[in-house]
């Protein structure tokens, strides 16, 4: 930009002698002689140089570098003070040596195994308990104080004392994660079978025996999320999203089954597209909706789809782009999951924990690093025996299964994990930090506060020995 | 436009107070001409300090995170964090532009004094042409003023609500949305701001040829 000189120099300037130099720069001094071979190189050059120069000279006439309509000033950080968040009167907080937990059911954390997971925990390395909210059958596990008609019909009060069961996780400093089934749903489709996937006759349609809701649906995504804000008021610190995805089978059958695609029926995409898109968007949906609440957000996810780089278009599960809308990501690398011969030079995927889960974590952690805020890894580990892989393809798991894929992940840096066990009965003597100098969450203060009530104890004991003699002198 | 390229002599303040008439009001083309100065230098000083107002805004989201992340020592209960030094900032280089588009004012008065009580055959002949166009083209920056300070006390206010006990999710997350439409709105302001800089260059470098040519032909 051309700087305008001092006027009062120049209203004056023919007082004095100047001396004005004036470059006129033309087009016209270009050199003309061009070689004929590269004539018409040249003229592309040129006209890249001369759409350049217009962005320039587009650029010049502007001053300032003014934001659009579409920049956004501010935006919601990721980061909220509790203040600003859900109270809901229970003080956990997050492992600072990572999450190791333990599944439980329902049943289990309502019933009298949840004092043996308790235990379990107390006397272990392991912090952290995932917890049916709404299980496998699309049962609400919690009373709740929802207004929501579906909330309430679907409610079966599984864990009858949830107030109770959330103040000894508490005591325990127990990390507690609320796990929502999504889209696997016979409640649901069962009672509102337009939310499903029918047959031409009207009939359900069940994939493997399941009845999944539509993940199209808005009104399921809400439905779910209510849930979801119901176990976050209730105490919990992280939603855990499970069957996030569409049934394996819908992509053969769409062509026949009745369901709404909502509001990506009008989408000029492939239909594999459209399940990419559905279940990243519930995701977001998701978290978005949960931020008021201060609750971390996980999903769980196949194991295959982290070795798609196009994700698993069938399920509608794309890792990398779930991954971008949420805090934590459970993957599910279990060995027997991984069919035999499926795995290159791991024939036998059960017979090798270690290996299995080596060459996964090494695998997730490059889709992770090709992510700007990648979520933390926290796989699923498995703490169960499949027989039902036939003699020769399954072993027992016991301690060193299980230590085995620990280390396979410490050996990846990745440190959180969570053992399934559908029965909750998991492998005792396990060592779950494998003897690594891992700080235990809240041990120092808790040994400190211990240390002080008995100094307290004492104190209070000396005193009263001091007024007993007293009263006796 | 051409470039030139000018050596001024050196006796040239001596001469420029030469010219003064001696009176009270302004009517010398020497008094004009400081006045023109006087322009071009608000100008110059109105697009740094908007300059620096947009390099504040687009600070603003760290500068939030920032603050939230350290919400437990008093940031933003205290005011005592980035976002109020941003908006703190951002009133000071504000109150420039608002300091440099009074004294513009002045200065176009002072020219328009010169015009009223000067010897029309000593100004140059587009003087008062060029204090008109200028007159006209200083609105937009005016128009600037008025929205950007409406948008700066909402800012303000809503950073002093994030600091209050009753402040909550919904407050925070609605605030953002009110500071994102009042930016948005305020956009076309800023638009006008660069057009009227932009116009007011022109017809300061435009009027200097125009002299310099005028000059050339005596």
């Amino acid at each position: 930009m051309n700087k305008p000189l001092k006027l009062s120099t120049l209203l004056f300037a023919g007082w004095f002698a100047l001396s004005i130099g004036v470059t006129d720069v033309s087009a016209e001094e270009e050199a003309e002689e061009t070689d004929a071979d590269t004539e018409e190189e040249t003229e592309e050059d040129d006209a890249e140089e001369d759409s350049d120069e217009a962005e320039d000279e587009v650029e010049e006439d502007r001053l300032f570098d003014v934001p659009s309509e579409e920049d956004r000033l501010l935006f919601l950080p990721r980061l909220i003070p509790d203040r600003f968040t859900y109270d809901s009167g229970i003080e956990i907080e997050y492992p600072q040596d990572g999450v190791r937990g333990v599944y439980s059911t329902a049943y289990s954390a309502g019933g009298d195994r949840f004092e043996t997971l308790v235990d379990l925990l107390d006397r272990t390395e392991l912090n952290s308990m995932v917890i049916d909210i709404k299980d496998d059958h699309g049962n609400i596990t919690i009373d709740t104080d929802s207004e929501d008609e579906r909330i309430q019909n679907n409610s079966q009060a599984i864990i009858s004392d949830v107030d109770g069961m959330m103040e000894t996780l508490e005591d325990s400093e127990i990390y507690p994660i609320a796990r929502v089934v999504v889209f696997k749903d016979r409640v649901l489709g069962e009672s509102e079978p337009q939310l499903s996937y029918t047959e031409p006759d009207g009939s359900m349609w069940e994939n493997y025996g399941d009845v999944f809701v539509s993940a199209f649906s808005e009104e399921v995504w809400e439905y779910n999320v209510e849930v979801a804000r119901e176990a976050a008021k209730a105490g919990f610190k992280e939603i855990q999203f499970d069957y996030i995805r569409f049934p394996e089978n819908l992509a053969s059958n769409e062509d026949r089954l009745n369901f709404d695609y909502g509001q990506y029926g009008d989408m000029d995409v492939e239909s594999s597209e459209k399940r990419f898109r559905a279940v990243t968007d519930f995701v977001e949906y998701a978290r978005e909706e949960l931020r008021e609440y201060g609750v971390k957000v996980s999903v769980d996810i196949f194991g295959e789809p982290v070795r798609l780089p196009d994700g698993a278009p069938t399920i509608g599960q794309d890792y990398q782009r779930i991954a971008e809308h949420v805090d934590i990501i459970s993957a599910m690398p279990y060995p027997s999951h991984w069919g035999v011969g499926h795995i290159e030079g791991i024939p036998i995927p059960d017979l090798e924990p270690y290996n299995v889960m080596d060459w996964f974590s090494q695998m997730e952690n490059d889709v992770l690093s090709e992510l700007d805020n990648p979520p933390v890894s926290r796989p699923w580990l498995q703490d169960f025996t499949a027989s039902y892989l036939g003699s020769g393809n399954y072993m027992s798991y016991g301690v060193a299964e299980v230590e085995a894929q620990i280390q396979a992940l410490y050996d990846n840096d990745i440190y959180e994990f969570l053992l399934w066990n559908a029965g909750n009965s998991y492998t005792e003597g396990v060592d779950y930090t494998l003897g690594r100098d891992i700080e235990i969450a809240g041990a120092d203060e808790k040994a400190e506060r211990e240390d002080e009530e008995v100094d307290e104890e004492d104190s209070d004991e000396e005193t009263d020995d001091e007024n007993e003699d007293e009263d006796e002198e | 436009m051409k470039k030139m390229n000018l050596v001024l002599g050196a006796a040239s303040t001596a001469l420029l107070l030469a010219a003064c008439n001696g009176t009270d009001e302004p009517s010398s083309t020497e008094e004009a001409g400081t006045a023109f100065d006087s322009i071009e230098s608000q100008h110059e000083t109105i697009i740094s300090a908007a300059h620096n107002i947009l390099e504040q805004e687009r600070d603003l989201q760290i500068h939030f995170e920032e603050d939230l992340a350290d919400d437990a020592n008093g940031a933003l209960t205290e005011g005592s964090g980035q976002v109020a030094e941003n908006v703190s900032a951002r009133e000071q280089y504000f109150n420039e532009i608002e300091s440099a588009y009074a004294q513009m004012e002045s200065d176009l008065s002072t020219v328009e004094l010169v015009l009223e009580n000067g010897n029309a055959e000593e100004l140059p002949s587009d003087l008062e042409e060029t204090a008109s166009s200028l007159a006209d083209a200083k609105s937009g920056i005016s128009s600037f003023i008025s929205q950007y300070s409406a948008n700066l006390e909402r800012h303000q206010q809503y950073f002093d609500g994030l600091g209050s006990e009753e402040a909550d999710f919904q407050m925070l997350a609605d605030g953002i949305e009110t500071l994102n439409d009042s930016n948005v709105e305020t956009l076309p302001a800023w638009d006008e701001l660069e057009e009227a800089l932009l116009t007011i260059e022109e017809i300061l470098a435009d009027f200097e040829m125009d002299v310099e040519e005028e000059e050339g032909e005596e």
